[in-house]
C-alpha cells in the first residue's frame, strides 16, 4: 500500500534539468507525492513550457545547454504573468557568489545539490502554500475592495488586509 | 824725527808707537853707528844701541834690518831681540843661519812672502805681508811685516821693517767674517724655506743641514721629530759628512724619554749643549755619544706653541766645538725657520691627504659621480661611469652626457638642466643612458650646481626596476593563479556534487519505491541506505568546508556589518543546534553581565557560534553539560563554549586550528579537519579572535572575542 497517495493536487511543477538521472528522478519522485510535473532539458524548452502551461512552480538547473538556469530566470522576470512563479534553484554550484546573484534575479530559493528529497518537498511545500496564501489575500482583496465599491465605503490598503486589519470588514 | 831720537835721552822712545817712525830711526842710527869709529863716539855709539835696544824691548813687534846682496844672498843686519819671543829664534841664530827664519813661515805661506818680497824689490815700493809662524812648540800666530826697501850703491836692497804679531786681530777678524757668513747662511736658509714648494721642502732641509754643518764643522747634522702619541722620536732628515756614518735608518722609534735631562731642556725650549763628551762624567748619556764617537754635540729644540716638535742636532766626531752663547741664538733663528717649512709641510700633506681622500672616495664609490659644466659635458667621473659606460674615463672626459641619454629622454633630461641652471637642486630623476654593448640602463639622479658646475651622484637602477617590473608580473602570475585555483576548486566542487547528487538521488528513490510499496525494510538495507546517505553527506561537507576555507566565490556581503543582539543570536543558535543534534537541555546560556550590540557580520558570527557549538555536542558525552558564556569587557565581547568531554591532548593544541588537522580523540567521529580553521578565518576577519584552553577538571573552552569597534579585514 502506498503510504502517501497521490492527492487530487493540482500544483504543476516544472523541472528544468539537463541531466537525465535527476531530471527523470525527480519528476518521478514528485508525480509520486501527486504533483503534475513537466521536464524540461534546457532553459529555452523550460520557458516554452511554462509560457504555454503556466506552471505553480519552477525547479531549475543552473548549468543547462542553449539557455541556462540564470537566463530562463531573467526571462520569466521579463514576463509579468511568468514573474511570480516561485522559482527554485537547483544547482552543484555552492559557493555564495552565485547564490547570491540567483536570489538577486528574483530566485525563490537555492538548493545545492546533492539534496535530499525531503528538502526539496518541503521547499515545494513552502513556496506552493505562500503562493497559494497571497493569492487569496489578493482574491480577498479584490473582493472586498469590489465590496466597498459597491457599498461605498472608503477603500482599504492590500497592506492591512494582509496584517488581518481587513478581516473585520468582512460580510 | 830720527835727530830727536839721538841727540835727545831717550825719554821719548816710550812715546813711539809707530813702525814706520821707528824703522826710519833705526835706519838713521844704524848708518851713523858705522860711520863712529872713536871711543867717545863708540861711547856714544854703545849708549845709543842700548838706549835702542831698550825702546826694542818694549815694543809689540820686532824691528830688523834684511838685506838681499846682488849676488842673492840674503842676510838680516840687524835683528831686535824681540824676534826670539815672536818667531822662537835667537837674533844670534838669526844671524848666523838667515834660512832659519824662513824655516819658521808657514809651509802655505812662504811662496807668498817671497813673491812679495821680490816684488818690492823690484818696485821699491813699501813691502807688506800677513803670514803666520810655527813656532817649535808648534803653536801657529799670524804676524804683520812692512819694511821699507832702499837700493845699495853695490847693487844690494835693503829693507828696514818691523814685524807684529797680529793673530789677536785675526782671530777678531775671522770671528767676525765667520758670524757675518753665518748670519748670510741663515738667512738664505730662511728666504729658501719660505719659497721652497713643499714637495722639495725634505730636500730643502737637508741641504741646510749639510750647509750649517759644514760651517760649525760639523760631521752630522739631523732632525728628530717628537710623536707625542706614539711617545717616540723618529729621525727625518740627517746629514754626514764625508765617511761619517749614517744613523738615521737606526734611529727610528726612539722612545721620547731616552734621556730625561734632554728631554725636560727641550720640553722648556732649552738647546743641550755637550761641547766635550769624554769630559763627561760617566752616565747613559756619555755612553750613548761615546758609542757613536761623538766629541761634541749640540740640539736646539724645535718649538711650536711652547711645545717642541722635535730638535735639530749637529755632532762633531772628528773635532770639538764650544758653541757660542750667540752661535746658539742664531741656531734658535735656524730652528725657527725649521719649524715653519715643518709646519708649511705637513699642512700641504694634510691638504693634499684631504683632497686624495676626496678623490678616493669619488673613485671608490659604488655610485657614479660626476661634475659637468652648463652644456652637459662630463669635467670628471668617477671609476663607476667606467664600468657603467664600459669606457676608460679619457672617452667619457669631455664628452657631452646628452649623446648617452636615450633619444625619448633627452627632451626630460633638458628640463633637467634648466632647473640645475636656475639652482634647484634635482632628486630622483631617471633617464636611460646607453652603454658601450648598446643596452639602455636606467639611471636615477641626485643633482645640484654651483659656480656654473653641476655636481651629481647617479645610481644604475636598471636591475631595480627590472626586479620590480619582475615583481609586478610575479604578483600578477600569483593573482593570476589564484584565480584559477578559486576556478579549479569550484569546478571540482560542482563536477564533485553532480555525481554526489546523482548517487544520492538514485539512492533516495531506491528507498522510496521500497517504503511507498508497503514493503518493511529489512533491517541490514537500512543500514547500507544510512551507509550511503551518510558517507554522500560526509563527501558533500567536505566539499562544502573546502569551499569555504579557500574562500571561494567569496561574496562581498561578508563585509556586511548589521546591528547584532549577542544574546539572542545566541539563543537562537541554541535552539537550531540542540533541536538537530536532539541536546537542548544540556546547553545553557548565562550572561555575566549586561551586553550592549554591536555591529558585526551576522552570518559570520553565527556559522561561528553553530560550529563551536557542534562540535562540543558531537564529543561529549549525552549526558555532560554545555555552557555558553558571555561577557563584555571594556571594548571587546567575548563568547565562550565550554564543554566536559575530553579535552584536547596538550601536544595538540596548537595545532588546532590548522587545517585538515583531526585529534587523536575524534579522528573516528565524522568531520573535515576545517571547522576550526573556518571559524579562525571568520573571527579574523571580523577583527577578533578564537582561542582554546582546557576546562577544569577536564573539557574545553573555545572563547570568541569581538571588539565592539570592528574593522574590515576582509
Amino acid at each position: 500500500m502506498n503510504p502517501h497517495p497521490a492527492k487530487a493536487n493540482t500544483s504543476t511543477i516544472l523541472i528544468a534539468e539537463d541531466q537525465e538521472d535527476i531530471l527523470e528522478n525527480l519528476s518521478d519522485y514528485l508525480s509520486m507525492r501527486g504533483y503534475h510535473t513537466l521536464q524540461a532539458r534546457n532553459g529555452k524548452e523550460a520557458f516554452q513550457l511554462a509560457l504555454e502551461q503556466g506552471p505553480d512552480l519552477i525547479i531549475s538547473d543552473l548549468g543547462m545547454p542553449v539557455w541556462d538556469g540564470n537566463r530562463l530566470l531573467e526571462a520569466l522576470q521579463e514576463r509579468s504573468e511568468l514573474a511570480r512563479i516561485p522559482f527554485v534553484i537547483l544547482t552543484a554550484w555552492a559557493d555564495r557568489q552565485n547564490m547570491r546573484k540567483g536570489l538577486l534575479t528574483g530566485a525563490t530559493d537555492y538548493i545545492t545539490k546533492p539534496f535530499k528529497l525531503k528538502e526539496i518537498e518541503e521547499a515545494i511545500k513552502s513556496h506552493l502554500a505562500r503562493k497559494q496564501r497571497l493569492e487569496e489575500s489578493i482574491y480577498t482583496y479584490v473582493r472586498k475592495q469590489r465590496h466597498c465599491i459597491i457599498k461605498k465605503k472608503p477603500a482599504i490598503s492590500f497592506t492591512s488586509l494582509m496584517h488581518g486589519g481587513g478581516a473585520t470588514h468582512e460580510s | 824725527m830720527a835727530s830727536t831720537v839721538a841727540n835727545d835721552s831717550g825719554t821719548e822712545a816710550d812715546q813711539l808707537d809707530l813702525s814706520d817712525h821707528i824703522f826710519v830711526a833705526v835706519g838713521k842710527l844704524s848708518s851713523q853707528m858705522a860711520i863712529l869709529t872713536d871711543a867717545a863716539r863708540k861711547e856714544r855709539q854703545e849708549a845709543s844701541l842700548t838706549r835702542l835696544q831698550n825702546i826694542t824691548r818694549h815694543l809689540p813687534g820686532f824691528i830688523y834690518e834684511f838685506k838681499v846682496n846682488a849676488d842673492g844672498s840674503r842676510c838680516f843686519p840687524y835683528v831686535s831681540e824681540s824676534i826670539e819671543k815672536h818667531f822662537g829664534i835667537s837674533c844670534e841664530e838669526v844671524s848666523s843661519n838667515v834660512q832659519k827664519v824662513w824655516d819658521r813661515i808657514h809651509p802655505d805661506d812662504v811662496a807668498r812672502v817671497e813673491a812679495s818680497t821680490a816684488a818690492s824689490a823690484s818696485s821699491g815700493e813699501l813691502w807688506t805681508c800677513e803670514f803666520r809662524i810655527v813656532r817649535p812648540d808648534g803653536s801657529v800666530r799670524w804676524f804683520s811685516g812692512s819694511a821699507k826697501p832702499e837700493s845699495q850703491p853695490d847693487g844690494s836692497t835693503l829693507w828696514y821693517g818691523y814685524v807684529d804679531d797680529i793673530t789677536d786681530r785675526h782671530k777678531v777678524e775671522e770671528t767676525l767674517r765667520k758670524k757675518t757668513a753665518l748670519l748670510q747662511l741663515l738667512t738664505e736658509t730662511a728666504l729658501n724655506f719660505i719659497s721652497v714648494p713643499v714637495t722639495k721642502a725634505d730636500t730643502a732641509i737637508e741641504h741646510a743641514l749639510g750647509e750649517i754643518a759644514v760651517f760649525f764643522s760639523a760631521d752630522r747634522a739631523y732632525l728628530f721629530e717628537y710623536n707625542f702619541q706614539q711617545e717616540k722620536t723618529f729621525n727625518t732628515h740627517e746629514w754626514c759628512a764625508p765617511g761619517i756614518t749614517p744613523f738615521k735608518e737606526r734611529l727610528q722609534g726612539t722612545p721620547i724619554e731616552w734621556d730625561s735631562e734632554w728631554y725636560f731642556k727641550h720640553q722648556r725650549g732649552e738647546v743641550v749643549h755637550i761641547p766635550d763628551v769624554p769630559a763627561m762624567p760617566e752616565c747613559s748619556v756619555k755612553e750613548i755619544l761615546s758609542m757613536q764617537s761623538i766629541q761634541s754635540v749640540l740640539t736646539v729644540p724645535l718649538m711650536h706653541e711652547d711645545k717642541p716638535i722635535g730638535f735639530v742636532g749637529f755632532d762633531l766626531v772628528q773635532t770639538k766645538r764650544r758653541f757660542s752663547e750667540e752661535e746658539i741664538l742664531l741656531l734658535g733663528v735656524f730652528s725657527r725657520a725649521l719649524v715653519s717649512v715643518i709646519l708649511r709641510s705637513e699642512a700641504d700633506q694634510a691638504l693634499k691627504e684631504s683632497y686624495e681622500q676626496i678623490d678616493m672616495f669619488f673613485d671608490v664609490s659604488a655610485g657614479l659621480l660626476c661634475v659637468c659644466d652648463y652644456e652637459g659635458q662630463f669635467l670628471q667621473v668617477n671609476h663607476g661611469w667606467e664600468l657603467f659606460l664600459g669606457l676608460p674615463k679619457s672617452e667619457i672626459h669631455g664628452r657631452s652626457f646628452a649623446t648617452f641619454v636615450h633619444p625619448k629622454d633627452r627632451r626630460a633630461t633638458e628640463a633637467m638642466m634648466l632647473k640645475l641652471k636656475q639652482d634647484k637642486k634635482v632628486e630622483d630623476f631617471v633617464n636611460r643612458f646607453v652603454d658601450k654593448e648598446g643596452n639602455w640602463r636606467s639611471v636615477s639622479w641626485v643633482a645640484l650646481s654651483r659656480n656654473g658646475k653641476i655636481y651629481a651622484s647617479a645610481r644604475d637602477v636598471t636591475a631595480e626596476r627590472e626586479a620590480s617590473e619582475a615583481l609586478k608580473t610575479a604578483l600578477e602570475d600569483a593573482e593570476h593563479m589564484a584565480e584559477m585555483r578559486s576556478r579549479l576548486i569550484s569546478m571540482a566542487s560542482h563536477e564533485f556534487r553532480t555525481p554526489l547528487s546523482s548517487i544520492r538521488l538514485s539512492t533516495e528513490m531506491l528507498e522510496t519505491y521500497l517504503s511507498d510499496n508497503g514493503v518493511p525494510l529489512p533491517n541490514s538495507a537500512s543500514k547500507q541506505f544510512a551507509r550511503i546517505f551518510s558517507s554522500t553527506d560526509q563527501l558533500t561537507d567536505v566539499i562544502t568546508d573546502i569551499l569555504e576555507i579557500e574562500g571561494v566565490g567569496r561574496d562581498k556581503d561578508t563585509n556586511l556589518r548589521t546591528r547584532v543582539d549577542l544574546e539572542a543570536l545566541c539563543e537562537e543558535v541554541i535552539t537550531t543546534c540542540g533541536e538537530l543534534h536532539g541536546a537542548s537541555k544540556r546547553i545553557h546560556l548565562t550572561t555575566q553581565s549586561p551586553l550592549v550590540d554591536f555591529e558585526t557580520n551576522m552570518l559570520m558570527l553565527k556559522s561561528s557560534l553553530s560550529n563551536l557549538l557542534d562540535n562540543a555536542i558531537k564529543y561529549t558525552s549525552a549526558n555532560s553539560m554545555i555552557e555558553v558564556r558571555l561577557a563584555q569587557s571594556g571594548t571587546y565581547m567575548s563568547v565562550e563554549v565550554l564543554d566536559q568531554g575530553d579535552g584536547i591532548p596538550d601536544e595538540e593544541a596548537a595545532n588546532l586550528f590548522e587545517a585538515f588537522f583531526r585529534s587523536s580523540r575524534t579522528s573516528h567521529l565524522r568531520g573535515t579537519g576545517l571547522g576550526l580553521p573556518i571559524v579562525k578565518r571568520n573571527i579574523e576577519s571580523l577583527g577578533g579572535c578564537v582561542t582554546y584552553r582546557p576546562n577544569q577538571p577536564k573539557g574545553s573552552i573555545f572563547t570568541i572575542t569581538l571588539p565592539l569597534e570592528q574593522n574590515c579585514t576582509t
